[in-house]
């Protein structure tokens, strides 16, 4: 049994990923309702089947969610970029990666996901497959939603490095990133990152810093937002990117921790220790989030500043941070 | 550095909780002056803990002669960097250079329980022993560890069966002058109260 203070902010964190999850589901075409209130910054849509997959033990029908949104849009989803995030969950979580391929291979005939397959790959893909649900169809993004433009641009200039990066660009407008934090970002190797950003940087999409390293800018953001979003619900529009991986692979990775505790009562030190381990293996994400990885690295007895950090990305879920 | 016994307790139970955590239960003896301050027999505050034997995955209690174990170091690291400590504040110094152990060694140990760890003190006949050999190594001359030795407030008796296990591992001169050096000290000291 976790301590209180441990127990209340792993709760309040898993709730709000899955509500998080729901919500951009929702937003993509995922969800069977459209939410209330669609989450803030963009949907990463690898991402969020890979959250879907690793929240699926705390909410079933997450998972089938993701496998019936994948057969019916598998063409807008990266299988190397799935292969590649699935890095930043635990790995117990993600191997339901393969059964979900098996399906979106068979049903989508999309031979690319054999990939993600696994083996033994045909003696298990058809019982799999049959048992997806065939009532809980999913739809197409609702492209209106500017959360969706991970998606659009890949539907508009096709599936690959160069339409995430535009991505990124325009969803960090005004900010230098050379091809370390690009790779860090978007999750490619980086090798076509920096094919991709050079050739962007050569058409003119974006600037290019002759510095070591190089770095890659994108100067008038808004001009491209006013063309992909030109009706007046969208004016003053700020897209914005989250490390939705970053945040749901912290999730699953301490949810996986908490999960394999051997002991019956962890202490709150131990546990502050283990959390703040995690949140440093991915720094990135909670500079983002304003977090002192400091005060969190040097905690000295207490859960507080882990129960801080744990809310501040819990906000992030909600969008309210 | 730690000031008190409840420092060093505070300190041991958050090394047995991340061994807890990770699985791992470690069992080992503390000598030197954490545990003399443990048992409340010093106020000084000290360093680090001496590790003086441990027990082996095979079960058997051994004199700390090949070091710590990896994890019982990674754990008194990341705790001792939350603390400030010294990054070896947790050694097995003192149990290098002899696998000898004093007679009926495990008989004496009293044994603590926390998660992850089970700590033994030393026996105050080994204390004695220990801190004879200690200040004998320092002789002549004042040591924190003649201090010890004087704190412990050993009786003749108790002093020349630690001399004569010391004996059994420490060669005849100039350490048994100065071990009766240090003896004529703690005598002093005695008939001083």
């Amino acid at each position: 049994m976790l301590p209180t203070i441990v127990a209340k902010s792993n709760r309040t964190l898993l709730d709000a990923a899955v509500n998080c999850a729901w919500r951009q589901w929702s937003v993509v075409g995922g969800g069977a309702l459209e939410s209330i209130r669609p989450t803030e910054a963009l949907v990463d849509p690898e991402a969020l089947v890979l959250a879907s997959l690793a929240l699926t033990a705390h909410e079933p029908r997450l998972g089938e969610a993701a496998t019936n949104w994948c057969v019916t849009n598998n063409g807008l989803l990266s299988v190397g970029r799935l292969a590649a995030l699935c890095d930043r969950f635990d790995t117990d979580d993600v191997q339901g990666l393969a059964a979900l391929a098996r399906v979106v291979r068979y049903d989508a005939k999309d031979h690319r996901w054999s990939a993600l397959m696994g083996s033994p790959v045909d003696t298990v893909a058809k019982p799999i497959a049959q048992s997806r649900r065939a009532n809980s169809p999913a739809a197409t993004p609702r492209w209106a939603h500017e959360q969706t433009l991970m998606l659009r641009l890949r539907l508009g200039l096709g599936l690959g490095a160069k339409a995430d990066l535009l991505t990124i660009f325009l969803a960090k407008p005004r900010a230098w990133m050379d091809i370390s934090e690009l790779v860090d970002l978007s999750g490619y190797a980086r090798s076509p990152v920096q094919r991709a950003a050079e050739d962007l940087a050569a058409a003119g999409f974006v600037r290019r810093r002759d510095e070591r390293p190089a770095a890659f800018f994108m100067e008038r953001s808004d001009l491209w937002t006013e063309i992909l979003y030109p009706t007046p619900a969208h004016r003053n529009i700020a897209l914005r990117w989250q490390r939705w991986s970053d945040a749901y692979g912290f999730v699953s990775r301490w949810q996986a921790f908490v999960h394999r505790i051997p002991i019956e009562q962890p202490g709150e030190f131990a546990l502050a220790v283990e959390a703040s381990k995690l949140i440093t293996v991915r720094p990135g994400l909670w500079h983002d989030l304003n977090v002192d990885l400091t005060r969190v690295a040097t905690t000295s007895m207490s859960w507080e500043p882990l129960a801080h950090a744990f809310t501040i990305l819990q906000r992030a879920f909600e969008g309210t941070s | 550095m730690f000031e008190s016994d409840l420092h060093l307790l505070e300190t041991l139970t958050q090394l047995g909780e991340l061994l807890a955590i990770a699985g791992v239960q470690i069992e080992f003896v503390i000598a030197g002056g954490a545990g003399l301050i443990m048992q409340h027999i010093i106020q000084r505050g000290t360093q680090d803990v001496d590790v003086f034997a441990i027990r082996t995955p095979t079960g058997e209690l051994v004199r700390a002669t090949a070091g710590l174990p990896p994890q019982l170091v990674e754990a008194a690291r990341e705790v001792g960097s939350r603390q400030g400590l010294a990054v070896d504040w947790l050694n097995a110094q003192m149990a290098r250079g002899s696998d000898w152990l004093p007679p009926d060694f495990e008989a004496r140990i009293r044994w603590m329980e926390l998660p992850g760890l089970r700590i033994g003190l030393v026996g105050r006949p080994d204390f004695i022993a220990f801190k004879l050999e200690a200040a004998a190594d320092w002789a002549p001359g004042m040591s924190k560890h003649l201090n010890d030795l004087v704190a412990l407030k050993p009786s003749d008796t108790e002093l020349a069966e630690a001399e004569r296990w010391l004996a059994e591992t420490n060669a005849d001169d100039p350490f048994f002058a100065n071990v009766a050096w240090a003896r004529s000290h703690v005598a002093d000291h005695r008939s001083k109260e």
